[in-house]
């Protein structure tokens, strides 16, 4: 993955424990530095060990941690980051959705190792959606679910979200029932 | 009335030039908007059809403002529309369509917060309108640029943090240099030998005392130095004065010693002991070696035995008789004459006791206080020696007194003392030559590197030394008369040469077997007092 996604980590980190505790995990994940370059591609697996010893060093579950920081990713560092992307996305929820994939597209012009997923929107009624997320990663359903959390907070909507289908039990991609239409 | 939704043009359909150019427009020859894209309507909502293209917009080229005619002219030309009060470009080409103008443009954002400042989404751009990309390279060069002033400061912050170190290092490496000048002193003044090996047995420091008690050349490079561990065993070995039994430095356990009795030039007890030396990890780090000389304390420890053993002895030999001959008197009668003499025997052995131990409390008083108890004056040494001949050698004894006389031979000593020793000389040429035989006592000078020296030889012509017995003459309890017919402690001339030492005198022996023995006390010479 990319260097700023270990960099959102690292701010959620330092944001709710401090800088020690961020070296502290990175000293544990092995991360020869605490400090990762935006635009530089790094392996998965680092971010995978940054991600379970952060959740062990904070005391939450690994999906607790990672529906955090979707939301984290949302709500601070793509939208500090590339906000352009995020504001050009779309001027509501049922717009930005089915513009991931191509905003993911622009995104990997400048990011040649981009390995981006791929996300199909069906069902889509005015206030409501199923939202199919395909990856070659595995147990980012947590983290899709803290997107989608952080983009109901962006777009001023409260929204049902339940995940309709998991990889984890045999199906060949996630999906997520999006329901902003019964709530205030 | 708003501009017309686009209609055909270029060959595409409406809904394609929609699509393909979001932001076009089509001018008449006046310049009047004839029709706009899509998204340049919702950007100008105001847009009029029929109204200038120039109510709007500046029209630039690098000519400057154009009209109609100049666009068709210059159809090859950048386009630039600037709409003032959005401060909005809008950049392209102009193509002619029978008598209609074709301004095919796109909005140029000159960076990523201007997209959100128009309230537009990527949907409202051309799919090959290269803008959002060209915005995502400026946004990603300005993450770069960020993430290059925070590793900036944070090596900044090292560097300063590396500073701080180097300063307390350098702070720290002065001390541990100063620590280690005074250990490597230290460590140099001793005469004990200490060498440090590292893990893999080699030999990191050692101390010049180290090399000394091996016999070994420091400086030279021969090739079984022992520079190593294994080199200490094969330089060590040849000299073992017993070769069995030797254990290998690197098979010695921690901190265990042993004995190694070496045939150096003179015969040398080392005791040898091992400290094995660990990392910070616990593992195996090296060891040190530790030499130490004790060949003296072990020849101490010998004469301090074999001292008390003759001590013990002497002191039991009378003790004995004492004890058995007062036995007899208690148990058995005696007529008068039996038990004076049995008396005598007591009399005389208890008197040899006393004066066994106060020679021997004399020694052990010389040997603690040296010559604190001593009490210098500075005199002439004929009278005194008169006087002490007088009382030793009384002319009632019968010997033959040969005394030559020096009134110059003046010392400074302690009188008391110098009786005593002069006494114990003329006691053993008495006792060691036969009644009647001549004593000589004469006197010597000689110069030595402290000045000149006083010399009074006493010379018997008695049964004299062996070579063996005259090399021993001084050591305590040597009798060279040692069947007990002689009277005597064997404390005498160790006690005399104590004594003169004491006053910075010494004693020199001369003797000769069945011929006689010449015994010189020297005194350092002083001016007389005038």
């Amino acid at each position: 993955m990319y260097g700023l996604v270990n960099k959102a980590l690292r701010d959620m980190v330092i944001q709710q424990c401090g800088e020690d505790v961020w070296e502290e995990i990175c000293g544990k994940a092995g991360a020869d530095v605490s400090l990762f370059i935006s635009n530089d591609p790094y392996p998965d697996a680092l971010t995978y060990d940054l991600v379970n010893y952060a959740s062990e060093r904070l005391g939450k579950s690994p999906v607790q941690l990672l529906t955090e920081f979707g939301r984290h990713w949302v709500l601070h560092t793509a939208g500090e980051g590339y906000g352009h992307l995020m504001q050009g996305g779309g001027h509501s929820l049922r717009e930005f959705l089915p513009n991931l994939n191509h905003l993911h597209s622009r995104v990997g012009l400048i990011f040649p190792a981009l390995r981006p997923p791929r996300f199909e929107c069906s069902a889509m009624e005015d206030e409501s959606l199923i939202l199919h997320h395909f990856t070659e990663r595995d147990g980012l359903a947590p983290f899709v679910i803290g997107l989608i959390e952080g983009l109901c907070l962006r777009f001023e909507v409260t929204a049902r979200i339940s995940q309709v289908q998991s990889r984890e039990r045999g199906a060949d991609h996630d999906a997520f029932f999006i329901d902003w239409s019964a709530l205030p | 009335m708003t501009p017309t939704h686009a209609v055909p043009m270029l060959g595409l359909d409406a809904q394609n030039m929609e699509l393909a150019f979001p932001f076009h427009l089509v001018v008449d020859e006046q310049l009047r908007v004839v029709q706009a894209g899509a998204s340049l309507r919702r950007l100008l909502p105001q847009l009029q059809a029929g109204v200038s293209l120039q109510h709007y917009f500046t029209l630039l080229s690098h000519k400057g403002e154009l009209d109609f005619k100049q666009l068709c002219d210059g159809i090859d030309q950048l386009i630039i529309l600037y709409h003032a009060p959005l401060q909005l470009k809008l950049r392209g080409q102009f193509c002619l369509q029978g008598k209609l103008g074709i301004l095919l443009l796109s909005l140029w954002l000159d960076s990523p917060d201007h997209l959100g400042r128009l309230h537009l989404c990527i949907n409202d751009f051309a799919l090959h309108d290269p803008v959002i990309d060209l915005l995502n390279v400026v946004q990603a060069h300005r993450v770069s640029l960020d993430d290059s002033k925070s590793l900036s400061r944070l090596l900044e912050q090292k560097r300063r943090i590396l500073a701080e170190s180097n300063a307390v290092l350098r702070e720290r490496e002065g001390e541990l240099e100063r620590i280690s000048r005074e250990l490597h002193a230290i460590v140099e003044l001793s005469s004990d030998g200490l060498a440090s090996f590292d893990g893999s047995g080699q030999l990191g420091y050692a101390n010049s005392a180290f090399y000394q008690l091996l016999g070994v050349d420091a400086q030279s490079a021969c090739k079984d130095r022992p520079d190593s561990e294994t080199g200490f065993d094969r330089w060590v070995l040849p000299l073992l004065a017993e070769g069995g039994g030797y254990v290998a430095v690197a098979d010695m356990p921690d901190a265990s010693s042993d004995l190694l009795v070496l045939r150096l030039p003179r015969p040398t007890t080392l005791r040898r002991s091992v400290r094995h030396l660990t990392d910070e990890a616990g593992q195996p780090n090296g060891r040190i070696l530790y030499l130490r000389d004790i060949s003296r304390e072990r020849e101490i420890d010998a004469i301090k035995t074999e001292f008390l053993t003759t001590a013990a002895h002497e002191l039991r030999t009378p003790l004995t008789s004492i004890f058995g001959y007062a036995e007899l008197l208690l148990t058995r009668d005696f007529d008068v004459e039996r038990s004076r003499s049995l008396l005598g025997i007591i009399c005389r052995h208890s008197r040899q006791l006393i004066q066994l131990l106060n020679e021997l409390l004399d020694l052990v008083r010389m040997e603690s206080r040296g010559r604190q108890d001593f009490q210098f004056h500075r005199q002439p040494l004929q009278p005194l020696v008169d006087s002490i001949v007088h009382d030793f050698v009384p002319p009632e004894s019968g010997r033959a007194l040969e005394i030559t006389a020096d009134a110059d031979a003046w010392a400074n000593i302690d009188t008391a003392k110098f009786r005593t020793a002069l006494g114990n000389v003329l006691s053993n040429a008495l006792k060691y030559s036969p009644d009647g035989s001549p004593l000589s006592l004469y006197w010597q000078r000689r110069s030595s590197r402290d000045g000149s020296q006083i010399g009074l030889a006493i010379a018997d012509r008695g049964m004299g030394m062996t070579s063996e017995q005259l090399s021993r003459a001084c050591e305590r309890f040597f009798r060279a008369e040692p069947n007990g017919t002689i009277p005597g402690t064997g404390l005498g001339l160790p006690l005399v040469l104590e004594i003169m030492k004491a006053m910075d005198g010494d004693v020199s022996i001369s003797s000769q077997w069945q011929q006689g023995t010449t015994v010189t006390l020297w005194l350092p010479l002083v001016e007389p007092l005038l």
